[in-house]
């Protein structure tokens, strides 16, 4: 198995050389998809292989000399791979609007790098009004069109339908190792499971599958583990890759992540695509029924109560939530998670990342709330 | 020595006049009359028509920063959890609305705020409709959103014409939502009234704005930023006009007569980028002064108003005001706007205002100097600051920026020197 998951994770970190290497080998054409949001069903339908863009934790980047330092690392990061060239193979690249930093980058992208293929998805933030799902399926329809100019093909019906049963496997499949590790959390290091999710990101869900499967079949004979440590939800990066070394950080004091509610994690995978309706409509469904959001208005279930759930039904001991430095959205709904949670009796610890990894400051924190939950140092 | 700044006599009537607006809202709130909160980007002309009394957060942060007490009501949101990297404007209304601890009325500018009885926002930044959305909840209250996508440079012709039918449609649905929430039907004659006190109002302000194109300016843009306030105010209303015919008519006096804002010599022109520093408005005009220099133009007084206002054509016209404002477009855009903006007031020099949290404005800006350096090839210098929070914000270090950047200018040489030393 350990094989297995050092795989996954030479795909999730060596993200682009791989991939260079396998266009040439294989002359698909490759979509740049800016977290998040973007239907990838519809790319894979056309024959292309849509990769999410996970941008990059260097701390100085060439994006430094064209914006300002007070945004978030995902978009400083993807921008300054960008301006190097590094992101050159892409044949196109997918912006949309969920955010105001992606929104306000987009722009600055184009005007930088012009002449490539850009795609922009104005998608509304109120999930909840009359013509909500119109918008999103006018917003889809124009994708949908402008990808098959693209590749040259017309995506049909029965395609997108092929596609979105592929993307439904996967997410079954995932969803099927989130339980394996509820059942057996230290099977899996919390870094197993973000190169895991992560290398599903950048390769045909196909062959993601096959390996998920192999996975699987492994994961299911191994023989449980007995942990006694602090059983935790990790919750946040909502748009990025969680920094590996802080999920070492948790585990090596002492906790063991049972579930998350991670951009690279379950919130990835966790609402299926409707098969029974029109392929269209069913993504729009999704993009309306997804798990809570913070860029999202007027959801029908409030961040809080979802996660005060998953909570429950996990058994955790407590939460983990990390906004990213700049992640507005995120960090107008600390203070009321915060409170929420503790009112709901979910013992939480709510922490801003810099990407600058496992800092002592961020090892004193950690370790003060897993003495709190009775953990390896507490009492 | 400080240099005499020749004060408007508008500038004297401002508060009076804005004043005047609160103290009729507060007796509106306890006559029973409603009272709805928005984002500045909002349609207050339909609330009008409704005879809704409408407040904006933006606005309200400008008066709190004016008044200096943003800063500690910055630090009440913080208590409550936010943190300082949000928008001071949103951190300021949350201090001053349901902060910790809960500033009494007396520390607020114009007592505080009426309760709002409803919310409405078009959604241009997450702040906005991420603090109505909790208060929609903790108020009680409904919340209206309007979307505002962004036209960006690279949307088509029939993109955005798309987004025009949808943003009409929505303002249709806030109509029919409004009947029923008011008990009354809505008045699309008063609208109109509404829309063509606005459109009236914009074609005298972006005159107002304009008159700093004569060398001497009339007024410095910075005391522009203040005469913003009755937009804040008197939306759509009668006043409004009123008290812009009023300035026009003053700035054409000073402009036949040749007369400046400060007396001596305008030696420098200076273009002024991103918002203003609300808390050092007096303090910067007085720098500035001090090397007979006039910041005269910005785009941000361009972001009120809109002389295409049509009152035939109420919401169309009030779609294209929302969407088509320069804080709404793409990047090539914006530096198009502002290259024609930098062209048009005989500028010597650029000061770029970063305003450390509000990321609307800031990003681009890099890109927008350097485009207008190499169009131009004038000297510039970037200030930190901020709109509300002046923690972020440091005298020293801006005054030695200003000082080292006008010791450049000088030696550039004097470019313009027209003005006078008639006395006020």
């Amino acid at each position: 198995m350990d094989k297995l998951l050092n795989k996954f994770a030479s795909i999730a970190v060596n993200l682009y050389p791989r991939l260079i290497q396998w266009k040439k080998e294989t002359g698909k054409k490759i979509i740049g998809c800016f977290p998040m949001y973007i239907p990838e069903e519809i790319i894979h339908a056309s024959g292309m292989l849509p990769i999410t863009l996970l941008g990059s934790d260097d701390e100085l980047t060439l994006a430094d000399q064209y914006v300002h330092p007070y945004i978030c690392q995902l978009v400083r990061g993807n921008f300054g791979l960008s301006l190097k060239g590094e992101l050159d193979f892409l044949d196109g690249i997918i912006f949309s609007d969920f955010c105001l930093t992606v929104q306000m980058i987009s722009d600055i992208w184009i005007y930088h790098k012009p002449g490539g293929f850009y795609h922009q998805l104005i998608l509304p933030k109120n999930m909840s009004a009359s013509h909500t799902k119109r918008y999103i399926l006018q917003q889809f329809n124009g994708l949908k069109k402008t990808l098959e100019k693209l590749s040259g093909r017309d995506i049909s019906e029965s395609s997108l339908k092929k596609s979105i049963s592929i993307y439904n496997e996967n997410r079954k499949l995932l969803h099927r190792l989130y339980q394996v590790r509820r059942a057996n959390p230290c099977l899996f290091r919390a870094r197993d499971m973000a190169t895991v999710v992560a290398a599903g990101m950048l390769m045909f869900k196909e062959e993601h599958n096959m390996l998920l499967s192999e996975l699987l079949y492994h994961a299911s004979k191994a023989i449980p583990l007995s942990d006694g440590k602090v059983r935790l939800i990790l919750s946040g990066y909502l748009c990025d890759m969680p920094e590996l070394d802080v999920l070492d950080l948790l585990e090596e004091l002492g906790a063991v992540v049972i579930d998350d509610d991670l951009y690279v994690g379950r919130r990835y995978f966790h609402t299926l695509t409707d098969e029974s309706i029109n392929p269209m409509e069913a993504l729009v469904e999704r993009f309306v029924e997804d798990v809570p959001c913070p860029t999202k208005l007027n959801q029908k279930r409030d961040w809080a109560d979802y996660l005060s759930d998953l909570v429950k039904e996990a058994k955790a001991d407590g939460l983990v939530s990390v906004a990213l430095k700049y992640c507005e959205a995120h960090q107008y709904d600390f203070p009321v998670l915060d409170t929420s949670l503790s009112q709901g009796g979910v013992p939480n610890l709510m922490i801003e990342s810099s990407h600058r990894g496992a800092t002592g400051q961020l090892r004193t924190r950690i370790q003060a709330f897993l003495e709190t939950l009775g953990g390896r140092d507490g009492n | 020595m400080e240099t005499k700044i020749r004060p408007l006599k508008m500038t004297e009537k401002l508060m009076g006049f804005v004043g005047k607006y609160w103290q009729d809202l507060w007796e509106n709130h306890r006559a029973g009359k409603l009272v709805a909160w928005c984002s500045g980007v909002s349609p207050h002309e339909i609330l009008k028509g409704f005879g809704i009394s409408s407040v904006y957060l933006e606005g309200y942060g400008g008066f709190c920063s004016v008044a200096g007490i943003s800063t500690d009501l910055c630090n009440r949101a913080e208590a409550l959890g936010y943190s300082p990297d949000l928008c001071s404007l949103i951190r300021n209304f949350i201090g001053a609305t349901r902060g910790t601890p809960a500033p009494g009325p007396e520390m607020l500018p114009f007592g505080g705020l009426p309760k709002p009885d409803l919310l409405v926002c078009m959604p241009y930044c997450p702040g906005i409709y991420k603090i109505w959305e909790r208060y929609s909840r903790y108020l009680g209250v409904p919340l209206v959103v309007i979307e505002r996508p962004r036209l960006h440079d690279a949307l088509g012709k029939e993109e955005i014409n798309r987004i025009m039918r949808d943003t009409i449609s929505e303002l249709q649905e806030m109509i029919t939502f409004l009947e029923a929430f008011t008990g009354r039907r809505f008045d699309y004659d008063r609208l109109s009234q509404s829309i063509a006190y606005e459109q009236e109002a914009s074609k005298l302000w972006w005159d107002v704005v304009g008159m700093c194109r004569n060398i001497p300016a009339p007024m410095s843009i910075l005391d522009a930023f203040s005469h913003l306030f009755p937009f804040h105010c008197y939306r759509g209303e009668p006043e409004a006009v009123t008290y812009y015919r009023e300035l026009k008519s003053e700035l054409d006096e000073r402009v036949a007569n040749n007369i400046g804002s400060t007396i001596g010599l305008e030696k420098y022109r200076l273009y002024w980028d991103n918002l203003p520093i609300f808390f050092r408005i007096p303090e910067h005009i007085q720098k500035f002064a001090s090397y007979g220099a006039v910041p005269v133009a910005a785009t941000f007084p361009f972001y009120f108003g809109f002389p295409e206002l049509d009152p035939e054509r109420p919401l169309e016209s009030f779609a294209k005001y929302s969407l088509f404002t320069p804080a709404n477009v793409g990047l090539q855009a914006r530096i198009d706007f502002t290259t024609k903006v930098v062209g048009d007031y005989s500028i010597d020099g650029l000061v770029m205002q970063r305003s450390r949290t509000c990321l609307v404005v800031n990003m681009g800006q890099d890109d927008i100097l350097k485009e207008l350096t190499k169009k131009t090839g004038l000297p510039s210098v970037v200030i930190e600051g901020d709109v509300c929070d002046s923690r972020f914000y440091s005298d020293s270090e801006v005054n030695s920026k200003i000082d080292t950047f006008m010791e450049i200018l000088a030696r550039q040489g004097q470019r313009k020197g027209q003005g006078d030393d008639c006395g006020l």
